[in-house]
């Protein structure tokens, strides 16, 4: 009957940590799997050009962007709004976040895994209306001309690394173009295919803001072009 | 009691077990994601190009398609990232609630969240001319104001656990004088004055509402609801915005509503499932861990740590949710990128 205190005490305060400690894992890992703001709101059909030099080598990537109709919308209204230079404005403003996105354009020499290619100066964007649409197009020079072979082939990537805008190669229209291309010189879309552990680590990784890379990149499309020597 | 501690073990094997096989769960997770983020996709372009169609010609059958898109679109955009999904759960799994209050807090948060954008819209964009994309930007000191919001709900929940724990921990002895009874025998005031709960329905729940009348407990219940409802509902979703945007700029406001409405009915659904299995999963972490309901003073006194600690995680996601929101500047820039 003389049950003593802390034998009580004890156990109802085992019996408390216990719940405790289950009950925050359980929503903390419920929390943790919801990750903040990665999803597509708006997106952009892309074209792109490859362009050679006289030795077959390729120096530049041109880019035409067709924001979606939702987009272009307001980007149209916001223009218009600004009267005069609305479209001066809008192009320097696209020009701004670009210019501090690394134009969202990764560039590989081999496949997407290697290191990037570092790119040269970017001439400002033009921006266009085109219907109800926006265009938005600029070439991303590279540093240095690129050999290209089969072994090594030329690859791209445009995305927005939080997967707020999603990119994808045009389906209605010739993807990629290669212009001034040697013979034997071939161009393909590789479509996504992401890795569900790596995507589900991204997630997780993007809620605390600390992802280099968030979702974008597992999405996005990947352009190849290679050449089969003379 | 020897019964329980083999539970103990059962769960700690598979608490181990789940652990190993993370690797697992991650990819069935990634494709889940993978899947959801497929669905979104398609309803969200039918439903761009559907408005954009309507504002060339309105017809009935086109704004039905619409409705059907916009809640559509609700569904798998809430089953995807965001929308205080893990504010709910936190809520919902430290602080006692039935069934029906999770989905009512679920539903009323979603719809809070479209008239929010609805009044954002109409105030900036109709009301001063704001052009939509700048409307969309600013809304970043609502998203602001809602974590802060969900920090202000985790202090409140933690004080008042913390108080409630302090007065039960009093309790006993000042009902059995000098010497100490076991807790099991010792009468709880809490469930003696409301003699007339049969004892298997018995829950922790009164336990942070105290000993006091039944109708002070629901009281302080209701008014942390609203704070949680006014936290998770006070962030329009951007989506959202857009499309009130474009309907505000081809003049077809109402259909823009329309489509708003159905999306906050879709986006409450799937916060509605979310809720229900925190609430089951609840009880059942409860009942396996500390046992019998008929130990009211361990209940009771569960109940508040269980609440203590549910007030400090949501204190930590209020802080990181804000800490991320605040670092990402560019996402008021006007592509909407945001640069790392």
């Amino acid at each position: 009957m003389f049950e003593s205190k802390s034998v009580i005490l004890y156990r109802i305060f085992a019996g408390a940590r216990l719940a405790l400690l289950a009950l925050s894992s359980v929503a903390l890992l419920a929390g943790v799997c919801s990750p903040a703001i990665a999803h597509p709101h708006s997106w952009v059909d892309y074209r792109t050009e490859v362009h050679f030099n006289d030795s077959g080598e390729v120096i530049a990537l041109r880019e035409v962007w067709l924001m979606d109709p939702m987009y272009s919308m307001s980007l149209i209204e916001e223009m218009r709004n600004d009267g005069k230079e609305g479209q001066q404005r809008l192009a320097a403003d696209v020009n701004r976040t670009l210019s501090k996105g690394h134009y969202l354009t990764h560039l590989f020499s081999g496949d997407t895994s290697g290191k990037e290619l570092p790119i040269g100066k970017v001439k400002p964007p033009r921006v266009e209306q085109s219907g109800q649409r926006i265009i938005i197009s600029f070439d991303v020079p590279l540093k240095k001309p690129l050999a290209v072979s089969a072994e090594h082939p030329f690859s791209y990537q445009v995305y927005d690394s939080t997967y707020y805008v999603e990119f994808l190669h045009d389906p209605d229209d010739i993807p990629i173009e290669l212009v001034n291309a040697p013979q034997g010189c071939s161009a393909e879309v590789k479509s996504a295919d992401p890795d569900p552990a790596l995507v589900a680590k991204a997630a997780m990784i993007d809620q605390q803001g600390q992802a280099p890379d968030g979702l974008g990149r597992f999405f996005s499309d990947t352009g190849v072009v290679s050449c089969r020597g003379e | 009691m020897s019964r329980r501690v083999g539970i103990m073990a059962v769960i700690v094997v598979l608490a181990i077990v789940l652990l190993c096989s993370l690797p697992f769960f991650d990819h069935l997770y990634g494709t889940f994601i993978i899947k959801v983020l497929n669905w979104q996709r398609h309803f969200h372009r039918q439903l761009v190009g559907n408005l954009v169609s309507f504002t060339q010609l309105p017809s009935m059958i086109l704004a039905g398609a619409l409705a059907f898109l916009s809640f559509g679109y609700g569904v798998f955009h809430a089953a995807g990232p965001g929308h205080g999904k893990a504010v709910i759960t936190s809520y919902l799994a430290t602080q006692q609630r039935h069934v029906g209050r999770g989905i009512a807090l679920s539903m009323l948060a979603a719809f809070l969240q479209a008239l929010v954008a609805i009044a954002a819209v109409s105030i900036l964009v109709l009301g001063l001319g704001v052009a939509t994309l700048r409307a969309v930007a600013s809304t970043r000191y609502l998203e602001l104001l809602s974590f802060g919001l969900v920090m202000v709900l985790g202090v409140w929940l933690m004080a008042r656990a913390w108080r409630k724990l302090r007065r039960l921990r009093r309790l006993p002895t000042r009902y059995t004088g000098l010497e100490w009874q076991p807790a099991s025998t010792a009468p709880s005031n809490a469930l003696t004055m409301k003699g007339a709960t049969p004892p298997l329905q018995g829950e922790v729940c009164h336990c942070c509402a105290g000993h006091h009348v039944d109708t002070t407990a629901l009281g302080v219940s209701w008014r942390d609801d609203l704070l949680a409802v006014l936290a998770m509902g006070m962030r329009p979703c951007s989506g959202a915005l857009l499309v009130l945007g474009v309907a505000a700029l081809m003049g077809q406001w109402m259909i823009g509503v329309m489509a708003v409405l159905a999306m906050a009915l879709g986006t409450g659904l799937t916060v509605s499932m979310l809720a229900i299995l925190t609430v089951f999963a609840r009880k059942l972490v409860l009942r396996v861990m500390v046992g019998k309901e008929s130990q009211r003073q361990r209940w009771a006194e569960t109940g508040c740590w269980v609440a203590l600690a549910g007030g400090a995680l949501l204190v930590f996601w209020g802080g990181t949710l804000a800490w991320t929101a605040w670092n990402t500047t560019a996402a008021g820039s006007i592509l909407g990128f945001q640069m790392s």
